[in-house]
C-alpha cells in the first residue's frame, strides 16, 4: 500500500524533510523571528540591487508577457476554427480527427500527428462518447444519442440513406471511393507535410512550416499540392443501410477512464489489453520533470547533484497496469467510411505503407465482413506487444517535444538553483562571524544584519569554532565592521549589501573587475561545485547534515525570496551586458601583467597544475580560516603587495569546464590558496564563457543543494562574493574619481 | 451540473448506490467536485472507534490529475502532518486516472491500519513512533479518543 | 472552468506557493500557526520598495482569510507603522478598496496578489515620499 513520500518539492531526499518540516510544521516561532529581524534595516541594503531600470525590465516583462498570452490566444483560436471545421467535414470509421472536449484543459499534444495516426487507423478515430448507453437501443435511439437529440420512442424510424447512388457505387465497388475534391497541403491546414509514409519526424517539420503558411497566407492556392498526401473521402455515413451511428454504438462499452460509452473499437492498451479511449489517450502524459522519488534514486547517488542534472521525465505508465511507456493499439471496423489516404485507397498492396493494414483490410477485401454487424474485436490478446512495435502508438509519439521540455525545465532549475546561490552567498557573506572572535558572535560587529543571521552566523561558528579560533586575520575584521549598510551598488554588486569593508585591497582595474565580477560570480559556482566535491570525497558528512539543515534554514528566509527573483533576472541582464564588455577589456589588456588578486573562485577554475603553495593546514581548516579572513587571497590589494603565484597557462578555455570534473586533489589549491589569474587565463575563461554558461548554471545549482551546507563552501562563496562586492565598491570608487 | 463531467457524476452515484464499509463521501450541494468524507478508523489499529473527517477536491483535470484531500480531524499518524495533508504515493506520483475516489478513500483507510514511520510526512510524529512505538501508538490512541471521538 | 477550488484547498495552494518560494518579488507570507487546520491567520512581510521612502524597510502585515475566503477577500492590517493612503492610521487596517488592482475583488485574486499591489502602491508617485514614521514602530 505504499504511501510513497513525493518530494516534488525537495532539493534532496534528506533535504526535503528538514525543510518540509521547518517551513511548514514549525512555523510560528521561526517566521516570527524572521520578521523581526526584517525590520532591521541595513541587510536591506541587500535589496539596492533593485534599481530602476528593474521597473523597466518588469515594464517589458510584461509587455512580452502579454504578446506571449495574445500569440497564445491565437493559435488557440486558429485550432478552435480548425476544430469546427474538421468536425463537421471530416471523420474516419464514424469517428472524429478532433476532440470533443471531455477535457476542458488546453490540448498539448501535437494535433497533425494524432490526425495522421487516426487516418492511417493506428489509433482510434476520436468517437463520439455517449453520456448515456442503453443496451436494447433501437437504431433511431443509437442515431439520436449519438446526434444529442432527444432519445426517441423505440419504434422510431432511424434515418434512411438519401443517396442511394452514392452508396451503391461503393457498394459495388467496395471500395467506397468517391472522391472529393484531393486535399492538398495547401488547402487543408491540417493535412500538410503528413504523408502516409511520413514519419512523425517528417510531420514535426512540416508543421514548421505549416504554421507560418497558416498565418501568412492560411490558404494559399498557388502552393503546389504535389507534397503533401492526397485525403479521399469517403462521405456515407451508412452501413449496410444502417447509419453508421447505429452500427458502431450497438455494443458500446463504457471507457473505464471518462466513463463514457463509446463504439467497441476504441483503443487497447498495448500491455494489459484494456480499452482506452482517444479523448483520454491523448490526456496521458509524461509527468513534468521532477526530481525523482527518493525511493527511487540510488541511495548511492550523490548527493551533490544538482536539482537540475537529478531531473528527470519518464515515459507515461499504462493507467490499469503501470507497465512502462503507455502504448496503444486501434482494432478498426470491417467498413471504412471517412478519410482515406489517397494513396492507401486505390491501390490495396499500398496499404502496406499502413502498419495496421493486416488489421484493417480494405473492405473490398473481403466483402462478407463489410456486411456483418461490427464485430467485436477479436478476442483479449494475451500477449504485450513491445512499445517500439509498428502498431502500437505510444504517448511520445504524439508528443514528441518531452524532451526539449526537460531541457528547459532542467535550464530553469538551474537559474534559479543559481539566483538561490548568490542569495545564500550573500546570506553568508553577511553572517559569517567577524574572524577573530571565536565566540562568533563576531557577526554582530557588522552590527547591520538580522538577528536571525547572527543567530545563523553564531550556529556557524560554533560549528567551525576550532578553525575560526585559529583564523590569522585579525586585521580584516577590523577593516569589516564600518561601513556595514550604508553603501548600496547597484544590481548585482548589492550582493556585496553595502559594505565598503574591502575597497582596499582591490585591484584597480575597473574594466578587468567589471568583467569579474560577473566572471566570479559565475566561476564560483565552479568553485563550489569542487569543494562539493571534494567534500564528498573526504566525507564531510557531519558538516553535509548540519548543511542541510543550514540550507533548509536559509531557504525559508524570505529575504532571500525577495530578492532571488531579481538576481536571476540582474544575473542574465549582466551576462548579456559583461559579455561584451569582457571582450573588449580582454582586447585592451591582454598584455598586462598579470592581475594581482583576482578571485579565488576564478582561480579554482584554473587547473590543479597551478602551482600554488600547499595549503597551510588541512582542507577545512584552510577553509575555515579563508572563511575568517576572506580578504587573505583575494585582497592583493596595492599595500599589501604578494607576489601573487603566477597562473599557469594550463588555465586554457576549457579549464573551466574541465575543473567541474575536478575532486579532492584540487581540493586544497582552491580552499588554501588565493590562487591567482592573469590575463590570459581571465582571457580564456572569457572565450570559454559563452559555451560554459550553462555548465556554469549547473554548477550553482549543486551549489544550492550541498555546498552552501558545507562550512568550506560556505567560505568559498563568501569570499567570492565579497570579491565580488569589493571589486564593485572599487569600480564604484573609480567611477566617482572618474 | 451542467459541465461536470460524467464521470463525476457517476462516481459520485456509485458512491451513494454501493457505499464502501466505514466510508462516506458526500458532495457540498454548491460544489459538486468537494465532497465531505468520514472514515472510520480501521479496527486493530490506534484509530479504531474514531471518525475521522477529511475533506475531498476534484480538480478540473480530475482524473487526469488526482484528487486534492486532506484531513480535517487532528490525527496523529506518521504520514499526515499538522495541516492534515496525506503523504501517499498514489495521491501524488502513482496516481492513475483508472483509480477513483473509492479506491483512494480504501487506500487511506488502509495507512490508517498500517502507518509507514519510514516515509514520513509529519517528521516529528515519525520520528517518535520509529523510536518509541508503544508511546507513539498510545499518542495516536489519545487523539483518536480526544479529536475523533465526540 | 467547471471547478471551483473551495477555500481550504485554495489556502493550501498559496501556502504552498509561498513554502516554495513562488512569491513575488518583495513580498512573502506564510501561516501564523502551522497547528491551524482552518488557516486563517497569516504572517506577510513587504519589502520597502527602491525608490521610495519604505526603501529597506521590511513592513510585516498579517492576513485573516475569513470562511467566505476567497470569494470575499481578507482583512489585511500592517503591524509596521506606515504612512500609507488606503491604511488605517489607528489600526494598520488596509482598505483594499484603494488599492486599484485588486479594488473589484475577484476569487482569483491571491493573498500575493494582494502584496504585490500594495507594494506597488507603496512605490507609486503619490505615496513614495510620504514622510514616515519611525522605523520599527507598531500599530
Amino acid at each position: 500500500m505504499g504511501n510513497t513520500a513525493t518530494k516534488e518539492r525537495s532539493a534532496s531526499p534528506h533535504g526535503s524533510r528538514n525543510r518540509g518540516e521547518s517551513s511548514s510544521m514549525s512555523g510560528r516561532h521561526q517566521y516570527d523571528s524572521r520578521s523581526r529581524s526584517r525590520r532591521d534595516l541595513g541587510e536591506a541594503t541587500l535589496f539596492g540591487l533593485a534599481g530602476s531600470s528593474r521597473e523597466h525590465r518588469e515594464r517589458d516583462r510584461e509587455a512580452e508577457r502579454a504578446a506571449r498570452e495574445a500569440r497564445r490566444q491565437e493559435r488557440e483560436r486558429e485550432r478552435q476554427r480548425e476544430k469546427e471545421r474538421s468536425l463537421r467535414e471530416e471523420s474516419v470509421d464514424g469517428g472524429f480527427l478532433v476532440t470533443h472536449g471531455v477535457y476542458t484543459g488546453p490540448e498539448d499534444f501535437k494535433d497533425k500527428i494524432v490526425r495522421q495516426l487516426i487516418i492511417e487507423r493506428r489509433l482510434a478515430p476520436f468517437f463520439k462518447g455517449l453520456r448515456d448507453h442503453e443496451d436494447n437501443w433501437t437504431d433511431a435511439q443509437l442515431y439520436a444519442a449519438v446526434k444529442e437529440l432527444p432519445i426517441p420512442g423505440p419504434d422510431a424510424e432511424p434515418p434512411k440513406e438519401e443517396v442511394p447512388k452514392l452508396s451503391e457505387k461503393s457498394l459495388s465497388t467496395d471500395l467506397l471511393t468517391v472522391p472529393l475534391a484531393p486535399r492538398s497541403r495547401s488547402h487543408s491546414y491540417t493535412s500538410d507535410g503528413s504523408g502516409p509514409s511520413s514519419t512523425c519526424g517528417n510531420i514535426l517539420g512540416g508543421r514548421t512550416r505549416s504554421k507560418t503558411l497558416s498565418i501568412s497566407s492560411p490558404r494559399n492556392p498557388t502552393l503546389p499540392n504535389t507534397a503533401g498526401p492526397q485525403e479521399i473521402n469517403i462521405p456515407s455515413r451508412f452501413v449496410e443501410g444502417r447509419p453508421i451511428e447505429a452500427v458502431l454504438y450497438q455494443n458500446a462499452s463504457e471507457c473505464p477512464i471518462c466513463f463514457l460509452y463509446y463504439p467497441p473499437y476504441i483503443n487497447k492498451t498495448r500491455c494489459c489489453d484494456q480499452e482506452i479511449c482517444s479523448e483520454c489517450f491523448v490526456q496521458i502524459k509524461r509527468a513534468d520533470p521532477h526530481v525523482p522519488d527518493s525511493h527511487d534514486s540510488n541511495p548511492n547517488q550523490e548527493p551533490s547533484n544538482s536539482i537540475a542534472d537529478r531531473l528527470v521525465s519518464e515515459p507515461a505508465t499504462c493507467p490499469f497496469c503501470k507497465q512502462p511507456e503507455f502504448g496503444v493499439t486501434y482494432a478498426p471496423p470491417p467498413f471504412r467510411r471517412g478519410l482515406v489516404y489517397a494513396s492507401t485507397v486505390p491501390d490495396p498492396a499500398s496499404t502496406t505503407t499502413l502498419p495496421t493494414s493486416d488489421l484493417s483490410t480494405p473492405s473490398g477485401a473481403s466483402p462478407s465482413s463489410r456486411t456483418s454487424p461490427p464485430l467485436s474485436p477479436s478476442g483479449r490478446r494475451r500477449f504485450i506487444l513491445p512499445p517500439t512495435s509498428p502498431e502500437v502508438v505510444t504517448t511520445d509519439q504524439i508528443r514528441p517535444d518531452w524532451a526539449q521540455k526537460l531541457a528547459s525545465a532542467r535550464a530553469h532549475a538551474a537559474r534559479r538553483a543559481a539566483a538561490a546561490t548568490a542569495l545564500h552567498t550573500a546570506a553568508f557573506l553577511m553572517s559569517n562571524p567577524a574572524p577573530g572572535s571565536s565566540s562568533g558572535g563576531g557577526g554582530s560587529s557588522s552590527g547591520s544584519y538580522s538577528r536571525r543571521l547572527m543567530r545563523r552566523a553564531r550556529e556557524n561558528s560554533g560549528n567551525s569554532g576550532r578553525t575560526a579560533d585559529e583564523s590569522p586575520s585579525p586585521n580584516h575584521s577590523g577593516s569589516r565592521t564600518p561601513q556595514e549598510g550604508t553603501a548600496r551598488g547597484p544590481s548585482l554588486l548589492a550582493l556585496g549589501m553595502g559594505s565598503g569593508r574591502e575597497r582596499e585591497r582591490h585591484s584597480p582595474d575597473v574594466s578587468i573587475e567589471q568583467n569579474l565580477i560577473n566572471m566570479g560570480f559565475i566561476s564560483r559556482r565552479e568553485t563550489s561545485r569542487e569543494r562539493q566535491h571534494a567534500h564528498d570525497v573526504s566525507g564531510g558528512n557531519r558538516e553535509r547534515t548540519h548543511g542541510r539543515h543550514r540550507i533548509a534554514d536559509l531557504e525559508e528566509m524570505m529575504l532571500m525570496e525577495a530578492i532571488r527573483l531579481s538576481l536571476v533576472e540582474e544575473e542574465e541582464r549582466k551576462k548579456r551586458e559583461e559579455e561584451k564588455k569582457a571582450k573588449e577589456a580582454k582586447e585592451q589588456q591582454y598584455k598586462s601583467s598579470p592581475l594581482p588578486g583576482l578571485t579565488p573562485a576564478i582561480s579554482s577554475s584554473s587547473s590543479s597544475s597551478t602551482p600554488h603553495p600547499p595549503p597551510p593546514s588541512a582542507a577545512l581548516t584552510a577553509e575555515s580560516s579563508s572563511l575568517s579572513s576572506p580578504p587573505e587571497g583575494k585582497g592583493k590589494s596595492p599595500e599589501r603587495p604578494q607576489p601573487p603565484p603566477p597562473v599557469t597557462l594550463n588555465s586554457s578555455p576549457t579549464s573551466s569546464s574541465a575543473s567541474s570534473e575536478n575532486t579532492a586533489d584540487e581540493h586544497r589549491d582552491i580552499d588554501a590558496n588565493e590562487p591567482m589569474w592573469n590575463f590570459q587565463s581571465l582571457a580564456a575563461m572569457i572565450t570559454n564563457r559563452e559555451g560554459s554558461v550553462e555548465r556554469d548554471v549547473n554548477g550553482g545549482t549543486e551549489g544550492v543543494e550541498v555546498e552552501v551546507g558545507k562550512q568550506g563552501v560556505q567560505v568559498s562563496e563568501t569570499e567570492t562574493v565579497e570579491e565580488c562586492k569589493g571589486k564593485g565598491k572599487e569600480r564604484d570608487v573609480e567611477a566617482g574619481a572618474a | 451540473m451542467a459541465n461536470l463531467p460524467k464521470r463525476i457524476i457517476k462516481e459520485t452515484q456509485r458512491l451513494t448506490e454501493e457505499p464502501v464499509p466505514g466510508i462516506n463521501a458526500v458532495p457540498h450541494e454548491d460544489n459538486l467536485r468537494y465532497f465531505d468524507v468520514s472514515i472510520h478508523g480501521p479496527s486493530q489499529s490506534p484509530y479504531e472507534g474514531g471518525i475521522f473527517r477529511l475533506e475531498l477536491f476534484l480538480p478540473e483535470d480530475y482524473p487526469m490529475c488526482p484528487p486534492k484531500i486532506r484531513f480535517l480531524t487532528k490525527i496523529y499518524h506518521p504520514n499526515i502532518d499538522r495541516l492534515g495533508r496525506i503523504c501517499l504515493d498514489v495521491l501524488k506520483s502513482n496516481w492513475s486516472p483508472a483509480l477513483q475516489i473509492r479506491t483512494i478513500l480504501l487506500s487511506i483507510q488502509a495507512l490508517l491500519g498500517a502507518p509507514n514511520p519510514d516515509d514520513p510526512l509529519a517528521n516529528d510524529v515519525a520520528q517518535k513512533w520509529k523510536e518509541d512505538e508503544k508511546t507513539a501508538i498510545e499518542t495516536a490512541r489519545q487523539w483518536t479518543r480526544t479529536h475523533a471521538m465526540s | 472552468m467547471s471547478a471551483k477550488v473551495p477555500r481550504n484547498f485554495r489556502l493550501l495552494e498559496e501556502l504552498e506557493m509561498g513554502e516554495k518560494g513562488l512569491s513575488a518579488d518583495g513580498c512573502s507570507y506564510g501561516l501564523e500557526d502551522s497547528d491551524d487546520v482552518m488557516m486563517s491567520n497569516w504572517n506577510a512581510t513587504i519589502l520597502g520598495p527602491p525608490h521610495s521612502v519604505y526603501e529597506n524597510r521590511i513592513y510585516s502585515l498579517k492576513i485573516y482569510c475569513g470562511s467566505e475566503y476567497p470569494d470575499e477577500p481578507p482583512s489585511v492590517s500592517f503591524i509596521s507603522k506606515i504612512n500609507l493612503p488606503g491604511v488605517d492610521q489607528r489600526t494598520g487596517r488596509v482598505d483594499l478598496s484603494k488599492l486599484a488592482r485588486v479594488a473589484q475583488w475577484s476569487r482569483n485574486f491571491t493573498m500575493e496578489k494582494i502584496l504585490v499591489a500594495l507594494r506597488e502602491h507603496m512605490a507609486h508617485p503619490n505615496c513614495r515620499k510620504l514622510p514616515q514614521p519611525p522605523e520599527g514602530t507598531e500599530f
